[in-house]
C-alpha cells in the first residue's frame, strides 16, 4: 500500500525551528527583519501581546507583503488596546486598496472598541474617508453605531456616504432609522437610487405608514 | 387539584453563562450565540450529573482548571460529529484528477505527498480519502502518500483509530470496496482493515492552539470541511491564518460547500476546477 505514516529519521526543516519560545522584544525584533516569512511569524505569535501593538501598527505601516499585513491585523483584532483602532484609522488613508480593505474588515472584527475612531472619521474633511468609516461601522455594531449612521443620514452631502450608511441601517434592520430614510429622496431630489434605497427600507424595515 | 408542573430551575445564570461562552470561546473558538445557551446547558447538566456535582459553580472550576481533563470531556460533548463515507465525493474527485497533479508536478517520483484532514471527526472523510486515491489517482503508486487526520475531540479520534461502522456511515462505499477494505465486525457493522487503520496519523488537534497548529506544516492538501461554520468572523480570521501556515506554498484547502475562505480571509486565491471551487495558498 502505497500510504506512508510520520516523518521517522527526518532532521526538523528550518521552518519548524519556530517552535523554540520567543519573548516580545525578540519577535518585535524580528517583525522588522528581511524575511517575510519570518514576519509572519513573529507577527502570528504576537497576537494578544498589548506590549507588542505599538510596533505591529508601525510595521503595518511599511509592510509591503499582503500575507504579513494580514497576520498583522489578526494580532491586531486580538489585541485589546484603545490606541489600535485609531492608529488604524489613520490607514484608511492609505493609496494601497488592498490594505485599506483589510483594515477596514479589521475594525469591523474589532467591535465596539473602534466606534469612536471611526466616529471621528465620519467627520472628516474626505469624503472616502466617511465612506470608509461606515464601511467599517457595518461590522463595528457598537452602542452608538445606528445613531452614527442616523445622524450620516440627516447631514453628510456626500450622496455615496449616505447611500453607504442607508444600506447598512437597512442591512441590520435599523427600523429607528426609517424617518430618516424616508428622508434621502428629498435631500438628493437628482439620484434616483435615493428613491430607490427609502422604498427598499420601507419595504425591509416593515413600514406600514 | 395537582398543583400545574413548574419547569426545572435553571442550572446556569445568565451571567454564569456569559462567562462559560467567554472561557469556551477563548479556549476553542466556538462561539455560542444566546439562541444556542439551551442546548449548551443542556449538553453542561449531562456532564454535571456524569460527575454527580451539583452546582454550575463547583463544575466551572473543574473545567478551567489548567490541565484538567474536564474541558475536553466538555468538548467532546458540545461538537457534533456526524458524517459518512464519501461525504461531497466531488472533492475527492477533484484532489485525485486534477489537485495532486499539481502538487506532484515539479515533484521526482518517491517524493511525498501529505494531506491532512481536519476535523476528521470518527475517521470517515479520511479513510474515504485514502479510499479514493488508492483506488483513482493513477499515480498514487509513484509517490509516497501521507494522511493526516485531526479532531479537537479526543472520543471521535479513539472510534476513528478503531475504524468501525455501520450501515449508516457505510451507505454510499461501493460493494467491491467494501470487500476490499473492510473485514464484518457483527451487528452489521464492519471494520477498517488494519493495514488501512494503520496508515493513517490520528492526532488531537485545535486550530486555535498554536502550539498544536505548529506541529502540521508542509501540508499539500487540507480538507477542512464544516469547522470553519462554527467560528465567529474573528475566529474564522484566525483559523484561516493558522491554516494556511500549515500549507506549503501552493497548497490548496477544500472547504465545505457552503463555505467560502474570500469572504474569510484575501490570504488564498480561488481555484476553480472541473469538480470543484477550491483555495490555494499562492506559491512562493
Amino acid at each position: 500500500m502505497p500510504l506512508v505514516t510520520g516523518n521517522s529519521g527526518r532532521t526538523p526543516r528550518p521552518d519548524e525551528q519556530r517552535g523554540r519560545p520567543r519573548d516580545v522584544a525578540g519577535l518585535t525584533a524580528e517583525l522588522r527583519g528581511a524575511d517575510p516569512q519570518q514576519r509572519r511569524w513573529a507577527a502570528r505569535d504576537l497576537a494578544g501581546e498589548a506590549a507588542a501593538a505599538a510596533a505591529l501598527c508601525d510595521q503595518l505601516e511599511v509592510e509591503p507583503e499582503a500575507s504579513v499585513q494580514e497576520a498583522i491585523l489578526t494580532a491586531l483584532v486580538d489585541i485589546d488596546d484603545e490606541s489600535v483602532p485609531w492608529r488604524l484609522a489613520d490607514l484608511l488613508a492609505s493609496d494601497d486598496a488592498e490594505l485599506r480593505n483589510a483594515v477596514i474588515e479589521a475594525l469591523g472584527q474589532m467591535g465596539p472598541r473602534a466606534e469612536p475612531a471611526m466616529a471621528e472619521k465620519l467627520d472628516h474633511a474626505d469624503p472616502d474617508l466617511r465612506l470608509f468609516a461606515v464601511n467599517a461601522l457595518h461590522g463595528i455594531d457598537g452602542p452608538e453605531t445606528r445613531a452614527l449612521l442616523v445622524r450620516v443620514l440627516r447631514e453628510e452631502p456626500e450622496v455615496n456616504v449616505c447611500a453607504a450608511a442607508a444600506e447598512v441601517l437597512i442591512d441590520v434592520g435599523a427600523d429607528e432609522a426609517l424617518p430618516a430614510l424616508r428622508g434621502l429622496p428629498g435631500r438628493f431630489p437628482d439620484h434616483e437610487f435615493m428613491t430607490f434605497l427609502a422604498e427598499t427600507a420601507a419595504a425591509r424595515l416593515n413600514d406600514v405608514g | 387539584m395537582a398543583a400545574p408542573a413548574l419547569d426545572p430551575p435553571p442550572i446556569i445564570t445568565a451571567e454564569q453563562f456569559e462567562r462559560f461562552r467567554e472561557f469556551f470561546y477563548r479556549r476553542t473558538g466556538i462561539a455560542y450565540a444566546a439562541s444556542k445557551r439551551a442546548a449548551v446547558e443542556k449538553r453542561i447538566a449531562a456532564r454535571m450529573q456524569a460527575l454527580s456535582i451539583d452546582s454550575f459553580r463547583e463544575y466551572f472550576a473543574r473545567v478551567t482548571q489548567p490541565s484538567g481533563p474536564e474541558l475536553q470531556a466538555l468538548i467532546n460533548a458540545l461538537t457534533v460529529n456526524e458524517t459518512y463515507f464519501f461525504r461531497e465525493d466531488y472533492q475527492l474527485r477533484c484532489i485525485a484528477a486534477s489537485i495532486l497533479a499539481e502538487v506532484v508536478a515539479d515533484r521526482p517520483p518517491g517524493s511525498r505527498v501529505r494531506l491532512w484532514s481536519i476535523p476528521c471527526s470518527t475517521g470517515e472523510e479520511p479513510y474515504s480519502l485514502a479510499l479514493f486515491l488508492l483506488e483513482n489517482w493513477a499515480l498514487v503508486d509513484d509517490y509516497e502518500v501521507e494522511i493526516l487526520a485531526s479532531d479537537i475531540d479526543s472520543a471521535v479520534l479513539e472510534a476513528a483509530q478503531e475504524g468501525i461502522y455501520g450501515a449508516r456511515s457505510l451507505q454510499y462505499v461501493p460493494q467491491p470496496l467494501l470487500r476490499r477494505y473492510f473485514r464484518p465486525a457483527g451487528d452489521g457493522r464492519f471494520q477498517i482493515i488494519s493495514e488501512l487503520r494503520s496508515s493513517i496519523s490520528f492526532s488531537k488537534v485545535n486550530v486555535h492552539n498554536a502550539t498544536e497548529m505548529k506541529r502540521l506544516r508542509n501540508i499539500d492538501v487540507i480538507l477542512c470541511r464544516n469547522l470553519l461554520i462554527y467560528f465567529d468572523d474573528v475566529s474564522r480570521r484566525k483559523a484561516a491564518e493558522a491554516l494556511y501556515d500549515s500549507l506549503r506554498p501552493g497548497g490548496f484547502i477544500c472547504l465545505g460547500h457552503s463555505e467560502s475562505m474570500s469572504r474569510i480571509s484575501s490570504l488564498f486565491r480561488v481555484r476553480k476546477f472541473p469538480d470543484a471551487i477550491v483555495y490555494q495558498r499562492p506559491p512562493a
